[in-house]
């Protein structure tokens, strides 16, 4: 399961910080193992511009999400939804045929043979695509949710979360 | 039915480790390396003695009936298992009678039957319920389905920082409203055994009932219900060597029978009218329709199991085990162990440098050695001693020898070896 390309991506994680001028962010929890990430997204012209991930988690999770940051970038929303759609059909059933140009994720195939590890690989998709379908964030509440890398919906003008169990721990 | 040679009162069968693993299959089992399995994740689930396997096939192949109905032979036979193992389960925890064992489907089942039916009896709105940081979920969530249903109040009893469970603490928290204080026995984290028998005291001094949680200490403390004095007691059959499917709850004669029924069903009444029932007596009334039957004979057999070692050779052996495993883990300098201000039972929890939990578990399974990591369903206490991200955990039973923590080092070693690259 743990092949070079994932070990790679958990130490040097690429797009591991928070977007100072994000337009879209979401938190993604697994309450049963305390992984938590957040995706920011800069979306201008309907592709995503900017992408990145903050957080803490396994080196699964943290490879995986890395991994997506590279894949996702650039492209058009509508492509980029599609394809963290595909992803997740691949790695939540393992009867599911392989997405065209894995690359890199192709390093993700051992986790379908472990369900308790699928939770690790799928967070981040599960944030972006979250991320996607929030309203845009506004330039009054930018700055905090920037500071805070929280959840959308967790966060205030002030920066405090109206949600206390939101657990994404800032 | 199966017995298991031996019982409380025979002569005791020598403790030889190698003879205890023959009597489990499950634990010659090997991966396509050929290594066997390391089974360290005892506090989740213990594996299961040959006679405990052949109970359940015995009754289902030789005898299956319901219990307390058929007029037949097997329905007799059924009865006189199903009943047998109450009677081992009394006298193993030392329980006056009989009837102060209730069966359930697990210990989780019995915490929340007896949140219901003390809530339902005892709880006004506005009383307290004490739980401790240390609780496995299971011994939160029904008090707190307490809380939202009858207006109690629950108030935490917080660790030291060392995990301790100080009793001057309590004192701090009783008050004139505290009607109950449940906690358990046996961290399933920390390994930790509370003073069991100081805070029952300081507890009734005050008036307030004591639930213990014994679902961990049940296969690894010798437990006395009397010299406890506590007043309610619960445990499962599979983290004793016994089917799942299986528990019980304890509780004295006089305050069961002060409580009402929980589920309705078959059994657990005397008489009904279309608007109307009579309960039965203790034990039956709370235990209501079809039990699982096979389970609970295997419980029996495991409690037999168990009870033909001597117990104090079976302590000595698991606590050197546990011993030897706290101390080749703190001996390798990317292991940092949890807080256990007390020996540790039965667990050894820790974290590795550099590693999240579940990659630790993951990484030691190539090596066919089972290891839990997360929050082992004790998110308050992850909370307080400040694990974000939960504790890998190394559980052990009487059939875990030395050899079993050497193959965890090495496997520890190789993990953090990969992740050097
Ligand atoms: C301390 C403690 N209490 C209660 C339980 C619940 O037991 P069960 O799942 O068998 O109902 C467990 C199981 O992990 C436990 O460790």
């Amino acid at each position: 399961m743990y092949r070079e390309v994932l070990l790679a991506h958990n130490e040097q994680p690429h797009h591991f910080y928070a977007l100072s001028q994000p337009t879209h962010a979401a938190h993604g929890h697994n309450p049963l193992c305390g992984d938590e990430i957040t995706v920011h997204l800069r979306i201008e012209s309907d592709r995503i511009k900017e992408i990145s991930f903050t957080g803490q988690g396994c080196a699964i999770c943290k490879a995986s999400a890395s991994l997506m940051t590279l894949r996702l970038e650039g492209l058009s929303v509508t492509d980029a939804e599609k394809n963290a759609q595909g992803i997740l059909k691949w790695l939540n059933d393992a009867t599911a045929e392989q997405p065209d140009n894995l690359g890199e994720l192709e390093a993700l195939l051992g986790v379908r043979k472990f369900p308790m590890r699928i939770k690790c690989a799928t967070l981040a998709w599960h944030a972006f695509l979250k991320a996607l379908n929030q309203p845009a964030i506004s330039d009054t509440n930018k700055e905090s949710s920037a500071s805070c890398g929280c959840c959308g919906n967790g966060s205030t003008p002030n920066g405090k979360h109206l949600n206390d169990g939101c657990g994404c721990g800032s | 039915m199966a017995e298991a040679t031996g019982n409380g009162g025979c002569a005791k069968r020598p403790l030889d480790v190698a003879s205890i693993r023959d009597d489990f299959p499950s634990l010659s089992h090997r991966n396509s390396n050929g290594q066997s399995i390391v089974w360290l994740d005892n506090s989740a689930t213990t594996q299961k003695p040959r006679c405990v396997i052949d109970a359940l096939t015995d009754f289902y192949t030789n005898y299956n009936a319901n219990v307390h109905r058929g007029y037949y032979e097997w329905g007799q036979r059924a009865t006189e298992a199903y009943e047998g193992t109450r009677k081992r389960l009394a006298d193993f925890i030392h329980a006056d009678a009989a009837e102060e064992i209730i069966f359930t489907r697990g210990a989780t089942e019995a915490l929340n039957a007896l949140a219901e039916i003390i809530g339902q009896r005892y709880f006004q709105p506005n009383d307290e319920v004490i739980v401790t940081e240390l609780e496995h979920h299971s011994n939160q969530i029904p008090w707190q389905m307490q809380q939202a249903k009858r207006g109690i109040r629950i108030k935490g009893w917080r660790l030291e920082e060392d995990g301790r469970l100080d009793p001057s603490r309590l004192e701090e928290l009783l008050t004139p409203k505290t009607k109950l204080l449940a906690f358990s026995h046996l961290s399933n984290v920390l390994g930790l055994i509370p003073p069991v028998k100081e805070i029952i005291k300081r507890a009734h001094a005050n008036g307030t009932l004591v639930v213990i949680d014994a679902a961990q200490a049940l296969a690894h403390v010798a437990i006395d219900v009397k010299d406890l004095d506590c007043d309610f007691l619960v445990g499962s059959a599979h983290k004793a060597y016994g089917p799942t499917g299986a528990g019980f709850f304890y509780g004295k004669r006089a305050l069961l029978e002060t409580l009402p029924p929980w589920h309705g069903g078959g059994t657990m009444m005397e008489t009904v009218e279309i608007d109307r029932f009579t309960p039965a007596e203790v034990p039956f009334r709370f235990e209501a329709g079809t039990p699982p039957i096979a389970d609970i004979i295997g419980f029996g057999v495991a409690i037999d199991y168990l009870r033909q070692f001597d117990w104090e050779a079976l302590s000595k052996h698991e606590e050197d085990v546990v011993q030897y495993a706290e101390e080749r883990l703190s001996a390798l300098s990317f292991i940092r162990l949890a807080p256990c201000p007390t020996r540790r039972t039965a667990v050894v929890s820790f974290l590795v440098d550099g590693l999240h939990p579940h990659d630790v578990a993951s990484l030691v399974c190539d090596d066919n050695i089972a290891l839990r990591a997360g929050f082992h369903c004790c998110q308050p206490l992850m909370k307080r001693l400040n694990y974000p991200s939960g504790l890998v955990r190394a559980s052990f039973g009487l059939y875990n020898t030395r050899e079993d923590v050497d193959r965890l080092v090495v496997a520890l070693k190789r993990a953090v070896e990969i992740f050097k690259r």
